[in-house]
This record gives C-alpha cells, structure tokens and sequence, in this order.
C-alpha cells in the first residue's frame, strides 16, 4: 500500500525535507496531533473587587479534556499579557493562581481564577485558545 | 444551497468521516496557531541576585500568543514558563509576557534561596558566648557598666567547600538593645582558627586566624543593624586542611578598649539576629526561548 498524505514546507524548504523543523504540516504518521483550535479563540473581562478574588467558568463542552492556553493582561491598561497562572504575585499584583483547585480544564469547562492583591477594584481582561487535542 | 468543502487530515488510522478533533491532524474548519519566529535570549545570575530578567523583539506591533521556555546552563533540562514552585530546577517562579513589541521572561530564585541571592548563603547562629556577665544568650559589644565586653559566635554545618572563592563574608549584628552611648565603637575580629568548631561553651581563648582587622562602626539606635566583615578570616578558615563542607566553623568580635562606659549594642536573641551571609563567586545563566505566533491576542 502507498504512502500517502499531506505535506507542507516552508518557504524556502525542499517538499522532499524530511526534517520536521523545514515543514508547515506533515501528515506523518509519526505526528499525533496539531494545534488545531477547536474553539474560537475569546476574550472577556472579570472584576474583582480589591484585595479579592475573581473565579471564570467557561464552558467548552467537549467531552473530553482539552488543552487550554490562558493570557491575561494582569494590571489593566499596561498592555503586558501574561501566559498561564503564577504561583503567587511574584511579578504583578494580580495574578492567576496556579491551585489546581480554582485553574483547570476538565471535560465540560475551563475554570481560572484571578487574585487581585492590591486594595482597590480591578477589570482585567484575558483572552484563551482550546485546542483539539487531550490535554491529558 | 450552502455547499460544505473544505480539507481534513486524519490521523494515521482514522477515517476522515470522523468529526472528532483528537482524530484530526488538520482540518479547514479550524484554525491553527500561525508561526511568526522564534527568540532566544538569556539572563544572568550575579552572585547575589535573586531574579534575572530578559526580552526579545518580536515588533509585531500587537500582543501576539506566544510560549516560552528555559534552560539553565548548569542544567539540561528545559522547563516550560510559566514553571510553578517546587517542580523544577532552583526557581521558584519564572513567568514570561508580551506586549506589542517584546516578549518578556523573568526568573526569581527558589523559596530556599528567598532572603538570598544566587550563590549566597545564609547560616543561623548555632552558640554565642559573651564575657559580659557571663551570657550565653546574647552578644554584646561595647562597654556595658564599666565592663570590656566582647563575643564569639559559631555557626554549625556550614555547606561551604574547602578552598571556595568568595566576594565577601559578614556578621548581620541587629542591635535589639543598645546603651545610652553615642560614640563610634571598635571592634577587633579574628577567625576561631580550628578544622570543626563545635559548641565552643565559654572559651573566648582558642586559637585565631593571622586574618583580622578593625573596624569601626558609627553608633547605632534600638533595632538597627550593622555588618561585622570576616571575608579574610572566613577564607583562612576555609583553607585549612581540614576544613570540610558542613563543618562547624565561627569568629571572635572584641571590644577594643576604647570604648566609653555605656556605649555599647546587644543582641538580646542572637540565634535569630546574628546571621552569617557568604557571597560566593560565580555567575549563572538561563537561556530563554519564546516560539511567537502570528495570532493576536486582542479584545
């Protein structure tokens, strides 16, 4: 039986290269899954009242545990986005926790929750990708 | 009528009548994460720094996605940022950001090095004897009541290897309770000069380190600290044959007779205000790589 599937290099590769960082896609079946975002990427606000918390429960729906990517911007207005949660407030006064107990992905929701140390209200904003394949 | 085209590629295995995402390498009816470039940069530890930061352009001009990973280059192990406390590596947390035109990592030390930098060490005082009535918990210097009053210390199990290059050795004195003196005050400072100190009960007698030196100290109010140096005699220490890491090793601080009735600084809690900080040399570096994505994180 043929081998056969799809291939795509980078400008300025050889189709015929072999080695995975020359290539867009492969096909390979050495390649388990992609990074296919399986939900529109979003983007929301949540307030949180000074030295308070804020919980955000978003609902993905699809039966499986997905792999979930979280950016927030933690001081509002600075235009500095965050990837993932922190252990405590080691650069920004508000944070997303990284207690499996308040942040995690399971088979229906994403759920985060932001601390706001500082002792006035915050808006922050935060934006997040799902994508296809099992985060576990 | 709503015509539905598009590509799918299964996984090796699978049917592409599969609506399973898991099933899919790629599929048009849902975007993936469009590669920009790839950043590298690095940050270095200097002895006594307890964080290190660094950026890259990526002058996208919007705040793209990204990930982000580090290296130590004492280590072969690469983390993924941001790393969480106690599961990796000596930091405690190292966390990156961007904005319209940088990606940005910083790492800060690990909890055990918390109140220290890299390469330092911080020893609690383990025995303090005074002459001063006779105490063995405090440490005076100074004159108190009429009395030339003086101290050793000793600090046990101190990791600390034979022959170690360090910047800089000191005594972090807390002056908890100090008298009605406003002088300067003198101190002559030796090292205790033996291979493994061990409790060194009243005796303010033992032999010292060729390493010593003055050193003057303007007066001080409740609660204030100063730092008693002992780089030259901690590196005698050290040096001697048989010094090893985890031996016990400590210093004598003496008044040197100057001092007026009254001027004089004590520490009422030595165990817990008579720190000893070693500065090592040395440098480390931590090598950062951020894979940036073409896609905008925007509101």
């Amino acid at each position: 039986m043929g081998d056969y599937g799809l291939k795509i290099s980078k400008i300025g590769k050889s189709i015929s290269s072999n080695n995975i960082d020359d290539l867009i896609f492969v096909s390979s079946s050495s390649v388990q899954a992609t990074a296919m975002i399986v939900k529109p990427p979003a983007s929301g606000t949540v307030t949180i009242a000074a030295s308070s918390y804020g919980d955000v429960s978003i609902t993905h729906d699809l039966g499986y545990i997905p792999t979930a990517i979280l950016y927030t911007e933690a001081t509002p207005g600075s235009g500095n986005w965050y990837m993932g949660c922190a252990f405590t407030n080691t650069v920004e006064d508000t944070y997303v926790t990284a207690n499996g107990a308040y942040t995690y992905v399971d088979s229906t929701y994403f759920k985060f929750r932001i601390y706001n140390s500082i002792a006035s209200q915050r808006i922050v904003k935060y934006y997040y990708f799902i994508l296809g394949e099992s985060g576990i | 009528m709503a015509l539905n085209y598009g590509i799918k590629v299964t996984r090796a295995g699978y049917s592409t009548t599969t609506n399973d995402p898991r099933q899919l390498l790629m599929s048009s009816a849902y975007p993936m994460f469009k590669y920009h470039n790839e950043y590298t940069a690095s940050a270095t530890f200097n002895p006594g720094d307890q964080t290190a930061t660094a950026s890259v352009t990526h002058g996208l001009g919007y705040v793209p996605a990204f990930m982000a990973y580090g290296v130590r280059d004492d280590d072969s192990t690469n983390f993924i940022i941001p790393s969480i406390p106690y599961a990796i590596s000596e930091f405690d947390y190292a966390e990156a950001w961007a904005d319209d035109d940088k990606i940005y990592f910083k790492v800060t030390l690990f909890d055990n090095y918390v109140g220290a930098g890299w390469n330092e060490i911080k020893q609690n005082l383990n025995t303090v004897y005074t002459n001063y009535d006779g105490g063995y918990s405090l440490a005076i210097i100074g004159n108190a009541f009429g009395e030339s009053s003086s101290f050793g210390v000793q600090y046990a199990n101190v990791p600390i290897v034979k022959d170690q290059s360090i910047v800089s050795a000191t005594i972090d004195f807390l002056a908890s309770d100090t008298g009605s003196g406003t002088e300067d005050f003198k101190m002559d400072i030796w090292g205790i000069d033996v291979d493994d100190l061990g409790d060194f009960g009243n005796d303010l007698g033992q032999s010292k380190t060729t390493a010593t030196h003055k050193q003057t100290q303007a007066s001080l109010d409740d609660e204030e600290h100063f730092s008693i140096t002992v780089t030259n005699e901690l590196e005698e220490i050290i040096a001697r044959a048989n010094w090893a890491s985890g031996n016990d090793l400590g210093f004598y601080v003496f008044d040197d007779g100057t001092s007026s009735d009254g001027n004089n600084y004590a520490s009422s809690s030595p165990e817990n205000e008579l720190f000893l900080s070693i500065l090592k040399t040395g440098t480390l570096t931590v090598n950062f790589r951020a894979i940036v994505f073409k896609d905008r994180i925007a509101l």
